[in-house]
C-alpha cells in the first residue's frame, strides 16, 4: 500500500519529569473516521495539540500527504489542509457567527464577498445559517461547538480534527451532531476525533484508538475494542468509579 | 443578506461624516483661539484612529506610538533644517522608517500579552525621551529644534492658521480612510482574530506575528506623519513635548477609549470631546487653579470608563440598536410588541 494520507510515528510528549504522550503511532487513510478514546488525562488533548502545531514533541513524527509537519506552526498546518475545533470552544465572542466563520474562509477566499458567501454555505451546512448575524458571545454552548465546526470546515480541510465536540450536548443535540459528522465523511472528508462518549464512537463504529497514561494500548474496530478487557479497565473501569 | 456594508454606502457615510467635522471650522474660522483647539483636535483625531489600527483592532494596547510620533517630528525637521528638503516629501521617509523599524522593536514585546505589552511598550517611550536628550546631534538635545518662521507652501509653513486646520483636517480623513479600507480587508479582519484569540487565529491558518507586525507598521507610519505635521505647525520641538505621556504617547489610547475602542469612529468621537474640552478648560480654569483642567478630565474619564465600557461610539451604537429593534421585530407574528420591547430595554 502507498503512503498513508496521515501517519503518526512514535510521537512522544515529555512534560518536566511526565510523559504526556508516550511513543504513540497511527495512520489515517483518506476518507475514514477514527476515533481517539481514552480515560481523563490519558493525553488525548496533548495528543491532539501535537497533531495540530500547538506543541512539538520531543520525539517522533507526524506526516499529513507525505509531508513532515512536526514542526510546524499551526497556521502553516492549517494552510496544508488540517482543520481543527478546540475542547474548550474558542468562539471569537465579539464578532458575529458569519464573520467568526470568514476567519476560516479567507484562506482560500482573499476577497471580503466570496469568503461571506463561503462562510455563508459553511454555516448552512452545520445548521447555523439563522444565526449567522448573531454575536458568538451569544449563542448556546451547542451552538458555539458547531460555530468551532464551522470554523475549522470554512479552511476547507482534508484533515479535519474534532476534539470532544459532543461534550456537554443534550442526546437530541449529540443525535444531529452524528448526523453533521456523518455528513461531512460523505463529501469526502478525512476526521479524527477525540470523543468521550461511546455511543458516538460505537454510531461510526470504525477504527477507534485507545489511549492511557499516554500510551497506545489498543486499536480495532469499535465492537472488538471496546469488549477488550485491558481497554474496559482502563476506560470503563474508570467511568463505573467516577 | 450580507453583513458586511456596500462600498457605496460606506464611503459616502464617511464623506457625510467629514462634512460634520468641517462644520465646526467653518462656524469658528474667525477666531483663532478655536482654530487653533481645532487644528489639535483633527491632528489627535487622525492619530487615534491611527494608534487604534493595532491598539484597538489589533488588540495590542501600544502606550509606545510617542516614539513613532517623536521620530517623525524630528527626522521631518532635520531633514527640512539641514539639507532643505520640503516637508511634504521629508514626511514620507520617517513614515516608512516607522513602519519597518517600529514593526521591528515592537516583535520581541508581541509575545507579551495585555498590560504586560502595554508596560513593555512604554518603557520605548521613556528610552526614546533619555536618547532624545542625549542624542544631541540629531535632536538638538534638550534645547531641542526650532524651525524659523518662513511661510512658504513648499516650506510647509503657513501664515493662515485655517490652512493648517484644512492640512490636520486631510491628515485626519487619510487615517480614516486607510481605516475604512483596512477593515473592509482580509488583514482587518485577521487583527480581529488575533484580538480575540491568538489561539483560534493561529488554527484558522492566521500568521499571528505577521498580522501584528503589519498592523503595527501601518499604524506606526500614519503617527509618524502626525508627528511631522505636528513639527511643522508648532516649529519647536524638544524632548519633554513629543515623549510626553499625558500629551502624546498615552493620549492617542485614551482619546480611543473614550471614543470607542475598535470601532472607526470611535477614536475621532474622542478627540472631538476630550481636545477642546482640554483646550478650553486650561484656558478657563488654568488661571486660577493650575492644573485644575486636569483634575476635572480626569473625572470626565473616570466616568466614561465606569460608564461607557464601550465608549461613547458603544453607547451610540446601543441607544441605535435599542431605537430600531422594535421597528425590524413588529411585523413578524407573535412577536412582542415594540412597548414591551422598550420597556425591557
Amino acid at each position: 500500500m502507498s503512503e498513508p494520507f496521515f501517519s503518526v510515528r512514535n510521537v512522544t510528549k515529555r512534560f518536566a519529569g511526565l510523559i504526556a504522550v508516550d511513543d504513540v503511532s497511527f495512520d489515517v487513510r483518506e476518507g475514514e473516521i477514527v476515533s481517539i478514546i481514552g480515560p481523563n488525562g490519558a493525553g488525548k488533548t496533548t495528543l491532539f495539540n501535537l497533531l495540530t502545531g500547538q506543541l512539538v514533541p520531543n520525539a517522533g513524527e507526524v506526516r499529513l500527504d507525505g509531508q513532515v509537519i512536526n514542526r510546524l506552526p499551526p497556521d502553516r498546518r492549517a494552510k496544508l489542509g488540517l482543520g481543527r475545533t478546540f475542547q474548550i470552544a474558542k468562539p471569537l465572542i465579539a464578532l458575529t457567527a458569519i464573520e467568526n466563520t470568514m476567519m476560516g474562509a479567507f484562506l482560500h477566499h482573499r476577497g471580503l464577498r466570496t469568503a461571506e458567501s463561503k462562510a455563508l454555505a459553511v454555516l448552512e451546512q452545520v445548521g447555523l445559517a439563522a444565526r449567522a448575524n448573531v454575536r458568538a458571545g451569544e449563542l448556546t454552548l451547542s451552538e458555539r461547538r458547531r460555530l468551532e465546526v464551522a470554523r475549522s470546515l470554512a479552511l476547507e480541510p482534508q484533515l479535519l480534527l474534532l476534539d470532544e465536540v459532543m461534550a456537554g450536548l443534550n442526546p437530541s443535540e449529540v443525535t444531529d451532531s452524528i448526523a453533521l459528522i456523518r455528513r461531512l465523511r460523505q463529501t469526502g472528508l478525512t476526521i479524527l476525533l477525540i470523543e468521550h462518549n461511546l455511543k458516538v464512537v460505537r454510531a461510526f463504529s470504525e477504527r477507534v484508538i485507545v489511549l492511557d497514561h499516554g500510551a497506545k494500548i489498543a486499536e480495532g474496530d469499535a465492537e472488538t475494542i471496546l469488549n477488550t478487557p485491558a481497554v474496559v479497565t482502563a476506560y470503563v473501569g474508570q467511568r463505573k468509579r467516577a | 443578506m450580507s453583513s458586511i456594508h456596500s462600498t457605496a454606502r460606506v464611503w459616502s457615510l464617511f464623506a457625510l461624516g467629514l462634512l460634520l467635522a468641517l462644520l465646526p471650522l467653518a462656524l469658528l474660522a474667525g477666531n483663532l483661539f478655536w482654530v487653533n483647539i481645532l487644528i489639535y483636535t483633527y491632528l489627535f483625531a487622525g492619530l487615534a484612529v491611527a494608534w487604534n489600527i493595532i491598539g484597538g483592532f489589533g488588540g495590542q494596547f501600544s502606550l509606545g506610538h510617542g516614539v513613532f510620533f517623536a521620530a517623525g517630528a524630528y527626522m521631518t525637521a532635520q531633514l527640512y533644517l539641514r539639507w532643505g528638503i520640503s516637508p511634504w516629501l521629508g514626511l514620507i521617509a520617517p513614515a516608512l522608517l516607522c513602519a519597518v523599524v517600529g514593526a521591528l522593536i515592537f516583535w520581541p514585546t508581541f509575545r507579551l500579552k495585555g498590560s504586560f505589552f502595554a508596560i513593555a511598550t512604554l518603557a520605548f517611550n521613556e528610552v526614546g525621551l533619555v536618547m532624545a536628550n542625549y542624542l544631541e546631534g540629531i535632536t538638538g538635545g534638550p534645547r531641542g529644534l526650532q524651525i524659523p518662521f518662513r511661510a512658504a507652501l513648499a516650506n510647509m509653513i503657513f501664515a493662515d492658521q485655517r490652512i493648517w486646520a484644512l492640512l490636520m483636517f486631510a491628515f485626519m480623513a487619510l487615517c480614516l480612510a486607510v481605516a475604512i479600507m483596512l477593515m473592509r480587508s482580509r488583514l482587518g479582519y485577521y487583527l480581529l482574530a488575533v484580538r480575540e484569540d491568538e489561539e483560534a487565529a493561529h488554527a484558522a491558518g492566521i500568521d499571528v506575528t505577521r498580522v501584528k507586525l503589519l498592523g503595527t507598521a501601518l499604524s506606526a507610519a500614519l503617527a509618524s506623519v502626525g508627528g511631522s505635521l505636528f513639527a511643522m505647525y508648532v516649529r519647536t520641538i524638544d524632548p519633554p513635548t513629543v515623549f510626553s505621556l499625558a500629551d502624546i504617547g498615552v493620549k492617542f489610547a485614551l482619546l480611543a477609549l473614550i471614543g470607542g475602542i475598535g470601532t472607526i469612529t470611535g477614536p475621532v468621537l474622542g478627540a472631538f470631546l476630550i481636545i477642546p474640552a482640554e483646550s478650553y478648560l486650561r484656558a478657563s480654569l488654568g488661571g486660577g487653579l493650575p492644573g485644575m483642567h486636569l483634575v476635572v478630565l480626569g473625572l470626565v474619564m473616570l466616568l466614561a470608563a465606569l460608564f461607557m465600557r464601550k465608549g461613547i461610539a458603544g453607547a451610540i451604537e446601543a441607544a441605535w440598536r435599542r431605537w430600531r429593534r422594535p421597528a425590524v421585530r413588529s411585523p413578524q407574528p407573535g412577536a412582542t410588541t415594540p412597548a414591551s420591547e422598550a420597556g425591557r430595554a
